[in-house]
């Protein structure tokens, strides 16, 4: 796998029927081939195992195993997947944790759609050539689009 | 020098120092004013502390107060001498004693001072009367070889001497006595003088009888026995009264007993044997004199009118009784040894005699007798007293000897157990007890006897009714077995089963809130969590992908009507909010961090974001170094989640601090804001309508966890919340 790909080849694991689609077609859209669609973390670990992947877009809270775990498992499998953290929960210890794990970005959901896209884009391009500091990138890139969530208040 | 036995010894003659301090020469001195106040008090022969005037600086000083040994010792040296000379020295001698003793008497007086001197001077009086008379008599008998008639001069002088005495002696009577009547010795005395004055009706003033109307002389002669038996009644009295058995007072009634023996031996050797009178009856009067300055001399004179207030005046002792029999039996005897000798008699001096003695004693029985009824009533009375309480005592009182037998149950076993009181008696204790408690209320008892110890010791056991449930008793054990009055345990029980289920009730109930507390608190917090997750899964979830269908749908739409675009980025924007929103109330419903890793994430976590999304600065200051259990975590954080609230809410703070911090076992929360405060007193109604909801929902939960919560606040200058909740949460 290389990171000129043309077309990057994504999971998608969220375990909300209408999310997921919604976020497969957005995705599709611009420019990615969602090569997976899983409900929970276990069906995303299966397909990682079964299929090349790029990129990992993967929600935190999911029946069985969750976002984080199934990434560590991901990992193991191919370790240069990049993923992405998209959760509701707005928890520093969580981000933190997936920084630790390796992660790209930790979105929080109710952020632009716009700033899933563009996460995904920075993993993309910068995705092999940063592996090995992707966990400081990931945690530096997280903080400043953090910043830029607008929080409801 | 011939001592007489009733004497103390020579060495308990006070020791005493001088006034530069050097010990003086008695043996057991050495020690400093401790041990000079004891041989001091020794002496007196009493243990009470010595009387003000001994106490005083003017005591005598070791030469006086040794001066009537010297005195005694010469006084009784020159009777000697007396009896050996020949001549007109003898009488002289017998003169120089009488004036010394009156010398003796007067210097007494005046170095042991006695309060009152008054009876002391009395005595002196008498005494130089008599020493006058005597000198005038031996006078006119050596000097001038003449017989003095009779009566005489000299005769006045006796006569006057006579009152004289019988007044010291009252007066010392009066003072020994005290405020006490004593109708008991009075009769006593009586009986002594009834039975000296019909002896001697019989045996002196008989004599004179022929006479007695018709002769000056016979007449002043039956004087002088008259006298001496008011003086022996008196002299009765005095050593029946109660007061100090000191030396001085031995040498004063051995005095008075030696002037009278000799006034009434004189008057009956006179009659009958004549020469051999004058020397016996001198003798007497001789010790008289010199055993009454001894009396003075001695120190201990000045207890003599000093009241005994603890001695029962009226005691028939047995020696009392005994002098009592001798003395009202002499009048009997008297004439029979008369009748022995072959000598005159008249029976109807002896009858008037004894039936007066009789009456005296009668009169003595029957005052006996009053105060005997007297006192049986006064303890007949107490009895019924004390046995009316403990029959009517609502306790339950019972013995038990040494077997653990009852040898007595109050009746209110009869009304508290059902059982008939007399059925009781002599039935071991542990019939009473119920099987389970037997064994330890069996132990109990023979530990209370083996150990004697009298303290009381409280004890709880069921005990078996007639008919029913056993009931339980606390048992209090009194062990009185060396008590003569009881010589048993004694068992005083109380029924406690109403109280004992009325604590068990409580602590069930208490254990029931407790349950049903934790209950909710762990309902509340899951339906909490329940919440969170339906609103993760539904609204979130479902705004969220509308968004990104709205974002996809909007890229598509591109440029085709610019207000249309704008509106649905305001709805899209608006929706973020919304989403925003239910991310923070799940925050709030489910801590993520709190229950993850504990109180200090949680907080931390719940600070930054209240920080971020409020006007407020919010310190946070954490000192626990370990956790607690979740329970108290969950309350905590739930508590700073409410009062935060609050404070945003009511308060217009702008800065709070919350310090949470170890004190004694408990967690504190110390929640201080800067803000307007509120008056206390309207929270409570208020509370009703919602108003302060959150305040009373927040002690709730504090006191739940087992733990306390103050609110200081008045108006303008904000609040302090304090929750105190031990470590160990409940139970």
């Amino acid at each position: 796998m290389t990171p000129t790909v043309a077309r990057p080849r994504i999971l998608i694991a969220e375990d909300e029927d209408e999310l997921r689609q919604a976020l497969a077609d957005m995705l599709t859209t611009h420019g990615y081939r969602v090569v997976g669609l899983a409900s929970d973390g276990a069906e995303a670990v299966g397909i990682a195992q079964g299929t090349t992947i790029d990129l990992a877009l993967l929600d935190y809270r999911m029946p069985g195993i969750d976002g984080l775990t199934a990434a560590e498992l991901i990992r193991a499998i191919s370790p240069n997947v990049q993923f992405v953290m998209f959760t509701a929960y707005d928890d520093q210890a969580l981000s933190l944790d997936a920084a630790r794990a390796g992660a790209f970005a930790f979105l929080v959901k109710g952020c632009p759609p716009s700033l899933i896209l563009q996460a995904l884009d920075a993993a993309m391009a910068k995705g092999y050539e940063l592996e090995r500091a992707a966990g400081r990138q990931a945690s530096s890139i997280r903080r400043s689009d953090a910043e830029s969530i607008p929080h409801a208040s | 020098v011939e001592r007489p036995v009733s004497l103390k010894p020579r060495n308990s003659i006070p020791p005493r120092r001088t006034a530069d301090g050097a010990p003086n020469d008695a043996p057991s001195a050495g020690g400093g004013i401790a041990t000079i106040a004891r041989p001091e008090l020794a002496a007196l022969g009493t243990s009470e502390p010595p009387p003000r005037s001994l106490r005083a600086g003017h005591a005598p000083t070791t030469g006086h107060r040794r001066a009537w040994i010297a005195y005694l010792a010469c006084g009784l040296a020159l009777i000697g001498v007396h009896y050996l000379a020949k001549g007109s020295l003898q009488p002289l001698i017998y003169v120089f004693i009488g004036a010394s003793s009156v010398v003796g008497i007067v210097l007494g007086i005046r170095w042991n001072r006695p309060s009152p001197a008054l009876p002391w001077w009395f005595l002196a009086g008498a005494q130089t009367c008599f020493v006058v008379a005597d000198g005038m008599w031996n006078y006119f008998q050596y000097v001038r070889h003449v017989e003095l008639p009779s009566p005489s001069f000299a005769d006045a002088l006796y006569l006057v001497g006579y009152p004289l005495l019988f007044i010291g002696l009252s007066l010392m009577l009066l003072g020994r006595r005290g405020g006490s009547r004593d109708r008991g010795s009075m009769i006593d005395a009586v009986i002594v003088g009834a039975s000296v004055a019909t002896i001697t009706l019989m045996l002196v003033i008989n004599r004179y009888e022929a006479t007695l109307w018709h002769s000056p002389a016979a007449a002043v002669g039956a004087l002088y026995p008259l006298m001496d038996i008011f003086i022996v009644a008196l002299m009765a009295r005095l050593l029946f009264a109660p007061g100090r058995r000191s030396a001085s007072f031995g040498f004063l009634s051995a005095s008075v007993w030696c002037l009278v023996v000799s006034d009434l031996g004189y008057a009956v050797l006179l009659n009958n044997a004549g020469s051999l009178a004058g020397s016996l009856t001198s003798l007497g009067w001789l010790l008289s004199y010199v055993f009454l300055a001894t009396a003075v001399l001695h120190p201990a004179m000045r207890l003599a009118t000093e009241r005994e207030g603890h001695r029962r005046a009226d005691r028939l002792t047995t020696g009392r009784l005994i002098a009592l029999a001798a003395v009202a039996l002499a009048p009997l005897v008297t004439p029979t040894i008369q009748h022995a000798v072959g000598g005159h008699q008249d029976l109807s001096e002896v009858m008037i005699g004894s039936a007066a003695v009789f009456v005296l004693v009668l009169l003595r029985m029957v005052l006996l007798l009053r105060e005997l009824q007297r006192a049986a009533s006064t303890i007949e009375a107490q009895a019924a007293r004390f046995r009316s309480i403990v029959q009517n005592s609502s306790d339950l009182i019972g013995v038990l000897d040494r077997d653990l037998v009852l040898t007595y149950v109050s009746p209110a076993i009869e009304h508290i157990l059902g059982y008939e009181t007399e059925r009781l008696l002599a039935v071991p204790i542990e019939q009473l007890v119920h099987e389970d408690d037997r064994s330890a209320a069996l132990m109990d008892l023979r530990t209370c006897i083996a150990t004697g110890r009298s303290a009381p010791s409280a004890h709880q056991y069921r005990l078996l009714p007639r008919r029913g449930k056993p009931r339980w008793f606390e048992v209090v054990v009194t062990n009185l077995l060396d008590d003569p009055a009881v010589g048993g345990l004694v068992l005083n029980s109380r029924d406690i089963t109403e109280r004992r289920r009325a604590e068990t009730m409580t602590r069930k109930l208490e254990e029931v809130r407790g349950t049903l507390l934790e209950r909710t608190m762990k309902a509340e917090e899951q339906e909490r969590t329940r919440l969170a997750a339906e609103i993760h899964d539904g609204p979130v979830q479902r705004l969220t992908a509308l968004d990104i269908r709205m974002e996809n749908a909007l890229e598509r739409l591109d440029a085709a009507d610019p207000d249309a675009i704008e509106q649905l980025r305001r709805v899209q924007v608006k929706m973020r909010d919304t989403v925003g929103d239910l991310r923070h109330l799940m925050f709030e419903l489910h801590p993520p961090a709190l229950r993850e890793r504990g109180l200090e994430a949680g907080l931390i976590d719940y600070v930054h974001q209240m920080n971020a999304k409020s006007a407020l600065r919010i310190r946070l200051d954490y000192r626990l170094t370990t956790r607690t259990s979740s329970d108290v975590e969950t309350t905590m954080y739930r508590v700073v989640q409410e009062a935060l609230a609050n404070v945003i809410k009511h308060a217009g703070a702008t800065a709070v601090s919350i310090d949470v911090y170890d004190e004694d076992g408990c967690v504190v929360l110390d929640l201080l804001d800067d803000g307007i405060g509120f008056d206390m007193d309207g929270v409570r109604p208020n509370a009703v309508t919602g108003e302060h909801y959150g305040l009373i929902a927040m002690r709730e939960r504090v006191e739940m966890a087992g733990g306390q919560m103050k609110v200081q606040t008045s108006p303008a200058h904000g609040t302090r919340l304090l929750a105190r909740i031990p470590r160990e949460a409940r139970r």
